[in-house]
C-alpha cells in the first residue's frame, strides 16, 4: 500500500511512537511470526490509541468497537509487509486510518451522493446541528461537525498528519484539506462558544 | 501575504515558530481581512482545548474476544498474482462446509466461535482479492471503476446491514446464513473484478 511509504506524522502527541515502540519490537517479530499471544499484547498496547481515532470517526460507539476489531485483524494480516521503517505505532495507526476510511468511503457510496470527481465536500450531509443554547463540550461538537470536516480536524488537529498524508490518506486535494480543516474549526468555534 | 499564504502560517503564527518578518506580515493581514481573523481567532480559540482531548481510550468492553476467533494462521503476502484464484476457490470450499457446521450449531447469546472463523476465512478471500483489484485498478477506465465500484458498494451495504443486525441479534441463525451470503457474493464481485483485463 503506497501510504505505508509516507513520511510520519508529527509527533505532537508524546504517546505516538516514541519509546514504548521500540520497547515492543521483539513482539512486533513475534506476532509477524504467528505468535498470536505477542500479537495479543501489542492489542492491548495500542488498542486505546486506535478505539480513540475510531470513536473520534466513526458514527458510533458500537461501530467504532467493530472498526476497531477489523483495524487489529488487518494488522495481523498485515504484519508480512511491516518493515520497520516506521515504529510499530505509527504503522499501526496509519493502517488504522486507512481501514476506517476504506469503511467510510463505502458508507459514502451508499448514500448514492458519490461524484466520479468526489470531492468530499460535495457528497457529506449536513452537520447534525446543535439546539440553540445548548453548550456543548468539544467531543460533542467534534461528534457533529460533517463527516468531511470532522475527518480532516481529527487527523489534522487531534492526530497531528500533515495536510499533504491526509491528502493522500482521504483521496481530497491538499486544498480541500486545508479548506475543511479551517471549516471545522469555524464550526467548532461556533458550537462552543454559544 | 494573501489569504492562502496566512492561513498556512496561523499554526506556525500561534505557535511562535514564525520568524518575525512573516508574523508581522500575518499581524498586518488578520488586521486587515475578517476572513483570516476569523479563522485565526477560531485556531487560537481551539488550541488548547484539543490539546486537551485525550488520544488513549480504553474501549468500554474488551474487544479482544472478537478478534482472536477472526486470527487466521498468518499468510505472506501472495507472490504469484495469477494463483490467488485458487486460493480464493479453496477459502470458498473451507468457509461452506464450516457454514454447514454454523448454521446447524445452536448459539446462544453471543457470535457462535465456528461462525467467527468461517467469517474470518471470508475476510481474508476477501481482502486478497481486494489486494488484486487495487492492483488492477489504476489500469481501468474511470468509468469502469465507478460501474465496479458503485457495485460493489450496493455489495457491501447488504454486508454491513447483515453484520450489524447479526451484532444486534447473535443468535439469530437466519442472520448467520444471510452474512455469509452477502459474503459469498463480495467475493464472487471480486473475484470478477479482479480478473478484468487491463484497459488501456
Ligand atoms: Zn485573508
Amino acid at each position: 500500500m503506497t501510504s505505508f511509504a509516507l513520511p510520519l506524522p508529527r509527533a505532537r502527541t508524546a504517546d505516538s511512537a516514541g519509546p514504548v515502540a521500540s520497547a515492543l519490537d521483539p513482539l512486533v517479530a513475534g506476532a509477524a511470526r504467528g505468535d498470536e499471544g505477542a500479537f495479543e499484547r501489542l492489542y492491548r498496547a495500542h488498542v486505546g490509541r486506535i478505539y480513540a481515532l475510531a470513536l473520534r470517526l466513526a458514527d458510533d460507539a458500537g461501530h467504532a468497537e467493530q472498526l476497531t476489531q477489523d483495524v487489529f485483524v488487518r494488522a495481523w494480516e498485515r504484519l508480512g509487509t511491516f518493515r520497520g521503517e516506521s515504529g510499530f505505532g505509527t504503522w499501526l495507526h496509519r493502517l488504522a486510518v486507512n481501514v476506517i476510511l476504506t469503511d467510510r468511503r463505502s458508507a459514502w457510496r451508499r448514500t448514492r451522493r458519490i461524484t466520479p470527481s468526489g470531492d468530499l465536500i460535495d457528497l457529506e450531509p449536513e452537520a447534525r446541528s446543535a439546539p440553540p443554547g445548548i453548550r456543548l463540550d468539544l467531543e460533542q461538537s467534534i461528534a457533529g461537525l460533517p463527516p468531511g470536516a470532522r475527518t480532516v480536524f481529527v487527523l489534522h488537529d487531534v492526530e497531528g498528519y500533515e495536510h499533504a498524508e491526509i491528502a493522500a490518506m482521504t483521496g481530497i486535494a491538499v486544498g480541500t484539506s486545508k479548506a475543511q480543516l479551517f471549516r471545522a474549526r469555524r464550526l467548532l468555534r461556533e458550537a462552543l462558544d454559544r | 501575504m494573501t489569504c492562502d499564504q496566512v492561513r498556512d502560517r496561523l499554526d506556525g503564527f500561534l505557535g511562535s515558530a514564525l520568524d518575525p518578518a512573516e508574523r508581522s506580515a500575518v499581524t498586518r493581514h488578520v488586521a486587515e481581512c475578517a476572513e483570516c481573523r476569523a479563522d485565526l481567532e477560531a485556531a487560537r480559540f481551539l488550541a488548547d482545548r484539543t490539546a486537551g482531548l485525550r488520544r488513549d481510550i480504553p474501549p468500554p468492553a474488551d474487544l479482544w474476544a472478537g478478534i482472536a476467533p477472526r486470527l487466521a494462521a498468518p499468510r505472506r503476502r501472495l507472490s504469484v498474482p495469477l494463483g490467488w484464484l485458487a486460493a480464493a476457490a479453496v477459502l470458498l470450499v473451507v468457509g461452506s462446509s464450516a457454514v454447514t457446521v454454523a448454521v446447524l450449531r445452536r448459539s446462544t447469546g453471543a457470535i457462535d466461535p465456528v461462525f467467527a472463523t468461517t467469517e474470518a476465512r471470508y475476510q481474508q478471500a476477501a481482502l486478497e482479492l481486494d489486494d488484486l483489484y487495487q492492483r488492477v485498478r489504476d489500469s481501468l477506465t474511470p468509468d469502469t471503476r465507478l460501474v465496479l465500484e458503485r457495485n460493489l458498494a450496493v455489495i457491501e451495504r447488504a454486508l454491513g446491514e447483515a453484520r450489524s443486525a447479526l451484532r444486534a441479534d447473535p443468535a439469530n441463525r437466519t442472520l448467520e446464513a444471510i452474512v455469509v451470503g452477502a459474503w459469498r457474493r463480495k467475493i464472487e464481485f471480486l473475484e470478477r473484478a479482479a480478473s478484468i483485463e487491463r484497459e488501456s
